[in-house]
């Protein structure tokens, strides 16, 4: 009982937070609420005992939301939200969108036939995840890895400004590349 | 003694002081160097660290608004002393701790009610890229231009960056106080992340604070240099040693030898100090070890090589980034240059208000 | 694997199960006293390491150890101080998350083959706390607007993200040798003098580099550097800066014993009973985590990310490599 209504607390939370990234006026504080909705969510994991899913969400989500925030706001030098600015933009399409997304999913929750469960709960639920995921799945497991490692090299690669050329010279004959900002190393 | 008195007594038996050296209060400044160092009263790391304020020398009209910036930055309880000649140091430094232990006396003066009231926009380290600051001083109501200032502060406005991005730039001011700083100093400059660029150089008042030898001029830089990098207890060792060959005491100068000949092999320093912008010919690890050169006996240009214009500070410092920048700047010697770096205040860059971006931008 | 995990699972309950509130209660207020003292344990070491002192030289050595204890109480009496327009809330509650994520990560510590929270991913649990620091000290550097500490912001995510693959790979080889994830059972694993050192020493020292790293501690200390006038810092004073300040030395004090316990079997050793080899070891990290890092100039993070990137990520995964070879070799028993 006790879970249930904790349970329901962070759902609540996760939702409501969730809404306040649309309704605060800066760009620090939506994504930090999108961060407490995406914690309050990690949390309610952790009630279901998937400690290990629970706590990898949290962790995650943490530092993807750091880096997020730099993102959105390393183009402005006007740091504590001072410019307010709104958080919404296509306000009739998207409220449409959301809309029929939650309507499909809810009619999905009610109707499909939710399989009934056999058996208790391991005593280590980890390890169940890890089987899963390095037993059967380990071939797409690394097929996914490849990919995402081959996404972000070709995002950065299509991204970057400077290319080798301009690093190394015209024949990249040069013995250190001309950067901007020196690393730590003798290279 | 009551409990209250007591506690203060004790937490505030070594309080951070803030040095301000004015330009000529090099002689009082090494004085209250010492004292403090004989005391092992820490210095004050940022305006909210400190607990006490001294002034040394008597400032200009430029210092003295810094200075006073500063004052409104520092929490209670709190204390500040004028020292104008070296020889009342230790009976201002005195008064000044007993003021700042009268823990009831502090009642009264709470602080700065509101730390910023009246120090207008830019206290925040905002100014318009490019901007004459024009609007510096009508406090916090003063919504003087296009809709742009949020609680008094003007908004940063964006243009090219060093890599090829639209930033946002911001008109920040370093020092004339901040750890690690020639004394006086001011570099304006705007400021991309944490990139600099549209750099002017001047010195606050437009008083250079002096020349002194090559072994004074060394000891300075190897203490700015390590103030920013550390280690701390390499720190403390060379402010002792030049606190000892300001006092001329006998064996200073062999001893400073000795540990410049050290300090110039310690690879894990040069590395630390590496990868910055190039003045004087070399990066900070460079002129770090030619100014142990210098303290050893085996520089013949005895440090004069490492004495640059305003000018050239400014041009070294375009581009780089703001911990780069520090380290180039505590490592050289500033020479006082034929004419003020900054144009002469055609431009209006020259004298943007005293209030604005000091805070931000170098504590005053 | 050799082992199941059915065995160690058995010597603490599921969950964050204790059998009466009350006990969880005094359980808690155990880990914020422990975690209290780490701390204050901890800023003195540091305080004496910072005076640069030769053990023996009493007239350094007293005034630095009451350091910790003057300057909190100096900072506790002092005007808490606001900047023109701050973004209030988010200070609030990064001023208060770091102490408070300090104490979470203390809530894992094994003691006694318990630890008030116990999940089957402790480790994952330690690492979250940390990671969780990254929001915090952003927003602490956001929140004041100004320069300089937002400087010291940005400087602290570079830092984030050079230091911290290198330190789950460490945390991950502890896993991946105690084939488990639970603190309780790491330390079970190292019983009889088989502590993790032995065979992960790269994964020790990366595991105490990161976390002078995510406490922005001695050369890591950019974020908070004196060439930004303290950075994140810059704009604290009084309550708020003895929070922040508590909470990176009460992280850091934790990190230590939970080095002693993952990598140095907690209370395992000969003669003297569990607690003190358990004190002992905790000391002794503190006492090589400061002695080494007080020794050191500050690391720039655009320097220390080379070197993260380009020498302690091969490491680190060379050191699980060999971890991983070790546990299907049942060297771990």
């Amino acid at each position: 009982m006790t879970e249930l209504l904790v349970l329901s607390a962070l759902g609540a939370a996760a939702v409501c937070t969730g809404v306040l990234v649309f309704v605060v006026d800066s760009m620090a504080r939506a994504t930090f609420c999108l961060l407490a909705s995406f914690l309050a969510t990690g949390a309610a994991l952790l009630v279901m005992d998937l400690h290990y899913l629970g706590l990898l969400t949290i962790l995650m989500m943490t530092i993807e939301m750091a880096i997020m925030v730099v993102f959105m706001i390393m183009l402005m030098m006007n740091p504590a939200g001072l410019m307010p600015m709104t958080m919404v933009h296509n306000t009739k399409g998207s409220a449409a969108v959301g809309a029929t997304v939650f309507v499909v999913l809810v009619v999905g929750i009610w109707t499909v036939d939710w399989p009934e469960r056999t058996g208790s709960p391991p005593a280590d639920p980890t390890r169940q995840v890890g089987e899963a995921i390095m037993g059967p799945q380990m071939l797409l497991m690394i097929v996914v890895g490849v990919v995402l490692l081959a996404t972000m090299v070709a995002g950065i690669t299509l991204a970057t400004h400077r290319g080798r050329y301009d690093r190394f010279g015209p024949d990249l004959d040069r013995g250190r590349p001309d950067d901007p900002v020196r690393g730590g190393l003798p290279r | 003694m009551g409990l209250s008195a007591r506690v203060a007594r004790f937490s505030l038996a070594r309080p951070h002081v803030l040095v301000v050296v004015g330009s000529d209060g090099r002689a009082a400044g090494s004085v209250v160097e010492s004292a403090l160092l004989g005391r092992g009263w820490p210095l004050a790391r940022s305006p909210a660290d400190a607990d006490l304020l001294v002034v040394a020398g008597s400032p200009g009209a430029e210092l003295a608004a810094a200075v006073e910036l500063l004052w409104a930055q520092v929490p209670a309880p709190r204390s500040r002393v004028h020292v104008a000649t070296s020889s009342d140091v230790e009976a201002s430094l005195d008064a000044a701790a007993r003021h700042l232990r009268a823990w009831e006396a502090q009642r009264s003066d709470d602080g700065p009610d509101d730390p910023w009231a009246g120090q207008g926009p830019g206290t925040g380290g905002h100014q318009h890229a490019g901007n004459d600051g024009s609007e510096s001083g009508d406090g916090h109501g003063g919504h003087s231009h296009d809709g742009m200032d949020v609680a008094g502060l003007p908004m940063a406005s964006s243009a090219p960056d060093r890599d090829g991005l639209d930033l946002e730039a911001l008109r920040v001011k370093l020092g004339p106080w901040l750890p690690g700083w020639p004394n006086g100093l001011v570099v304006e400059a705007s400021m991309q992340g944490d990139v600099l660029s549209d750099v002017a150089v001047h010195w606050v008042d437009d008083a250079h604070p002096g020349t002194v030898g090559p072994q004074e001029n060394a000891l300075d830089a190897l203490v700015r240099l390590l103030t920013l990098t550390g280690p701390a207890p390499t720190l403390r060792r060379w402010r002792e040693t030049r606190a000892a060959v300001r006092q001329q005491r006998p064996g200073a100068v062999a001893q400073a030898a000795r540990s410049a000949h050290r300090l110039a092999r310690s690879r894990v320093l040069a590395w630390s100090l590496g990868g910055g912008p190039a003045l004087a010919g070399g990066n900070a690890a460079d002129v770090l070890h030619r100014w142990c050169d210098v303290l050893s006996g085996g520089s013949p240009a005895g440090g004069r090589d490492l004495v640059v214009d305003p000018q050239e500070l400014a041009t070294a410092l375009q581009g780089a980034d703001l911990a780069g920048a520090r380290l180039a700047v505590a490592s050289v010697v500033v020479g006082p240059g034929r004419t003020p770096a900054h144009g002469e205040g055609e431009d209006g860059d020259a004298h943007v208000g005293h209030a604005g971006g000091h805070h931000g931008g170098g504590h005053g | 694997m050799t082992r199941t995990s059915g065995t160690r699972a058995a010597t603490t309950g599921a969950g964050m199960a204790d059998p009466t509130t009350w006990t969880s209660v005094w359980a808690g207020l155990g880990v914020v006293a422990g975690a209290l003292v780490l701390g204050l344990v901890l800023a003195w070491f540091d305080a004496v390491a910072r005076a640069g002192v030769r053990v023996g030289s009493r007239a350094v050595l007293v005034p630095a150890a009451a350091a910790p204890v003057r300057e909190g109480m100096r900072l506790l009496l002092g005007q808490r101080r606001t900047t023109v327009a701050p973004d209030r809330l988010l200070r609030t509650l990064a001023v208060c998350a770091v102490p408070v994520l300090a104490l979470t990560s203390a809530a894992v510590l094994p003691l006694g083959g318990h630890s008030v929270v116990s999940t089957s991913a402790d480790l994952v649990w330690f690492n979250a706390a940390e990671a969780l620091l990254w929001v915090a000290v952003w927003m602490l550097g956001w929140a004041p607007n100004a320069v300089h500490s937002l400087v010291g912001a940005y400087r602290f995510l570079a830092q984030g993200l050079a230091y911290e693959l290198p330190l789950m790979f460490a945390i991950i080889t502890v896993g991946v040798g105690a084939g488990s994830l639970r603190a309780t059972d790491v330390v079970a694993a190292q019983a009889g003098g088989a502590w993790f050192v032995w065979t992960m020493p790269v994964a020790l020292l990366v595991f105490l580099l990161g976390a002078a790293a995510f406490t922005f501690w001695g050369p890591f200390g950019a974020p908070a550097a004196r060439d930004i006038a303290e950075g994140v810092l810059s704009e604290l004073a009084g309550l708020d800066r003895l929070l922040v300040e508590l909470g990176r030395a009460v992280f850091l004090g934790v990190a230590s014993a939970t080095a002693a316990a993952w990598f140095l079997g907690a209370e395992d050793g000969p003669v003297l009973p569990g607690a003190w080899w358990y004190a002992i070891k905790t000391l002794a990290v503190m006492a090589f985590l400061v002695g080494v890092g007080r020794r050191l100039p500050l690391v720039r993070p655009e320097r220390f990310a080379d070197i993260a990137w380009m020498v302690l990520l091969p490491l680190t995964i060379l050191q699980t490599a060999v971890v991983a070879v070790l546990v299907l070799g049942g060297f771990y028993g």
